[in-house]
């Protein structure tokens, strides 16, 4: 059976997979370039509709999420997906015949239609400014390049490159599937009058109950969540809908943990702009949900109750001073100090060794080196005069010559001077012999 | 009947005698010899008040610290250099509000440690942060440049050079001593 691959493309980048899902009418095989474009498979489905039906049909379902969705949508149908993704990008009729009138930038579609791989493109970026600085530009000037030339002069991913725009390799489709939605909803009676925080916590309660016995049937945890109130609508009614999204710090495990953080966000959110009516519905949507505790209770030990309680307090507050504000730190393998950590994201992240490698670094480091004035005796610093009273040895740091614009690399020479005013301070001699304050032992 | 009043006496004095003697729990140092008392108000002073503690904290690697600061400018790769264990360290960067998740972390119960700079003159703000931190049995780090006069501070210590500890006052629950 004939393969033909169907492309809608957006020129903005949008959440796809509600419109994905609604494709499903058409195709069960559908795979999603991230917030650019849905592939379908539809050579299968030719004795279900036409072509000339199908196109006419996703028009109407593009009308039916919004007329930006119709404006910002480009379709095409051709035989492989790649083709599909060029063609409807660059609305070209047959891209093999259109390569003179694309741009090097579309090199990119032809090696990765499914955005699987970002690694590559820092390669193929490289590759691309090199042939512009050759004043080629199209691809079917870099198709004029022996191909026996590329992998040396470019690298071997450049061979690769070619031969799917010459031959359309066929590529192993991405799996798609819709996101499962764990929600509750509560309809809540006239005589509720729920209009305040503290019913509207109760109701809380009892949906988010309901929602962490269905996590903890399937050993998750909640990473996101979504609080949406649906006002009644009278006519002075401005916001019928209020929502909130919860976005946890660490991902929360039940309902005691997480209602206080709700607590947190939501006093502070109906102070300042309280419900206009009373709550006719409330719905919670776990939004994003983590890998939970499979084992069994320690029955000796509150191992996970603290663990629990832990992740809960980390929430609370990040709620309370932002979230940037609250973090664990990881070291990293960096030779600049200012560099050698960074904030925790992931738990499986690991130290690197820095006390066999490293001086003694100071306890205190400020963000950016301040300029300092240096003379034999005095250290000036912000109108104020400190007294030298020792030099330690020199530690030289070199390197990032790989990040600077002309390749040229950063030296430092760091010294550990002892003053008399107090704790000794961390400063640092730069290549135009400029001194700087980096830290300082407290 | 007055036997039985004699063996309620001598039960009260019992119960009594409990309560007077309840111990306050201690973490041991080598920079201490008396340890640091849980659940109290702890403040550090002098140029090495960070190192003392980094050294203290690096003897109790199991401990869960909260190191809040208003602007951040701890070194962590220092802290690991030292010994510390990061994985139990939670900082917070809490800028001028710095009492509420002070107060939060410490009411959680979930840290050992708690360590803060000390910016509360205010006698209840004080007051509030010593019941919450024996309610909790954590240890509250007040790193400040000079000592405060505060009954609710049990224990002062002026770090020097060489970890070396001067004890400006030490006071556990049932005792008070000032050299």
């Amino acid at each position: 059976m004939k393969v033909r691959v169907a492309c809608i493309v957006f020129k903005t980048p949008r959440d796809l997979s509600a419109f994905a899902e609604a494709c499903l009418r058409f195709t069960p095989e559908i795979t999603i370039r991230p917030e650019q474009a849905v592939f379908l498979e539809i050579g299968k489905s030719k004795s279900l509709y036409s072509e000339t039906t199908f196109l006419m049909r996703i028009q109407v379902l593009l009308r039916r999420f919004g007329k930006e969705w119709v404006q910002d949508a480009r379709v095409a149908i051709e035989n492989d997906a790649v083709s599909a993704l060029i063609s409807a990008r660059y609305e070209v009729s047959n891209p093999m015949e259109a390569l003179a009138s694309l741009d090097l930038t579309s090199l990119h579609d032809f090696a990765d239609p499914f955005l699987l791989s970002l690694k590559n493109r820092p390669e193929l970026d490289k590759m691309i400014k090199t042939l512009r600085q050759l004043s080629l530009h199209q691809v079917d000037q870099f198709l004029k390049i022996p191909a026996s030339e590329l992998p040396s002069r470019f690298g071997p991913w450049s061979l690769y490159v070619r031969s799917q725009v010459e031959h359309r390799l066929d590529l192993a489709w991405p799996k798609w599937s819709p996101r499962e939605v764990i929600e509750e909803t509560l309809e809540l009676a006239h005589d509720d009058y729920c209009h305040w925080l503290e019913p509207l916590l109760f109701h809380c309660k009892t949906v988010l109950d309901r929602l962490y016995s269905r996590l903890r049937g399937r050993a998750l945890r909640c990473a996101r969540l979504r609080i949406e109130l649906k006002l009644e609508s009278y006519s002075t009614v401005r916001e019928p809908l209020r929502a909130f999204d919860f976005d946890f710090m660490m991902p929360q495990g039940s309902t005691r943990r997480t209602l206080p953080i709700l607590h947190e966000r939501l006093e502070r959110e109906l102070a300042s702009k309280p419900l206009e009516s009373a709550v006719r519905s409330l719905r919670i949507e776990m939004k994003e949900t983590t890998p939970g505790y499979q084992r069994q209770q320690h029955l000796f030990h509150k191992r996970d109750e603290i663990e629990e309680a832990y992740a809960s307090i980390a929430a609370q507050l990040s709620e309370s001073v932002g979230k940037a504000h609250v973090f664990r730190a990881v070291i990293r393998e960096e030779r600049f100090p200012e560099k050698s950590w960074k904030k925790r994201e992931h738990d499986k992240e690991a130290h690197a060794d820095v006390t066999r490698v490293l001086a003694k670094r100071p306890s205190r480091l400020l963000s950016t080196p301040q300029a300092i004035t240096v003379d034999r005796e005095k250290i000036q610093f912000k109108k104020k005069t400190y007294t030298i009273e020792s030099w330690s040895c020199v530690e030289s740091l070199s390197g990032e010559w790989l990040e600077s614009p002309n390749f040229q690399a950063q030296f430092r020479k760091y010294y550990e001077v002892g003053i008399r005013e107090g704790p000794p301070l961390w400063i640092f001699e730069d290549e135009h012999r400029q001194y700087f304050l980096h830290g300082w032992f407290e | 009947m007055t036997e039985k009043r004699i063996q309620l006496a001598e039960l009260r004095e019992q119960i009594g005698a409990l309560l007077s003697h309840s111990t306050q729990e201690i973490l041991s140092s080598s920079l201490l010899p008396a340890g640091i008392p849980r659940g109290a108000l702890v403040e550090l002073t002098g140029h090495t008040r960070v190192e003392w503690l980094l050294a203290f904290l690096r003897e109790h690697q199991e401990l869960r610290v909260c190191w809040l600061e208003e602007k951040f400018n701890l070194f962590p790769t220092a802290l690991k250099q030292r010994g510390c264990n990061l994985e139990n360290f939670l900082f917070v960067e809490a800028g001028e509000t710095i009492f509420s998740p002070l107060r939060k972390a410490i009411r959680s119960q979930v840290f050992d440690i708690v360590v803060s700079p000390s910016l509360f003159d205010d006698v209840r703000a004080l007051k509030t942060l010593q019941l919450l931190s024996e309610k909790a049995n954590s240890t509250l780090f007040l790193l400040a440049q000079k000592p405060m006069h505060a009954w609710q501070i049990s224990v002062q210590l002026e770090c020097l050079n060489d970890l070396q500890t001067r004890v400006l006052k030490f006071k556990t629950r049932h005792e008070v001593s000032t050299p």
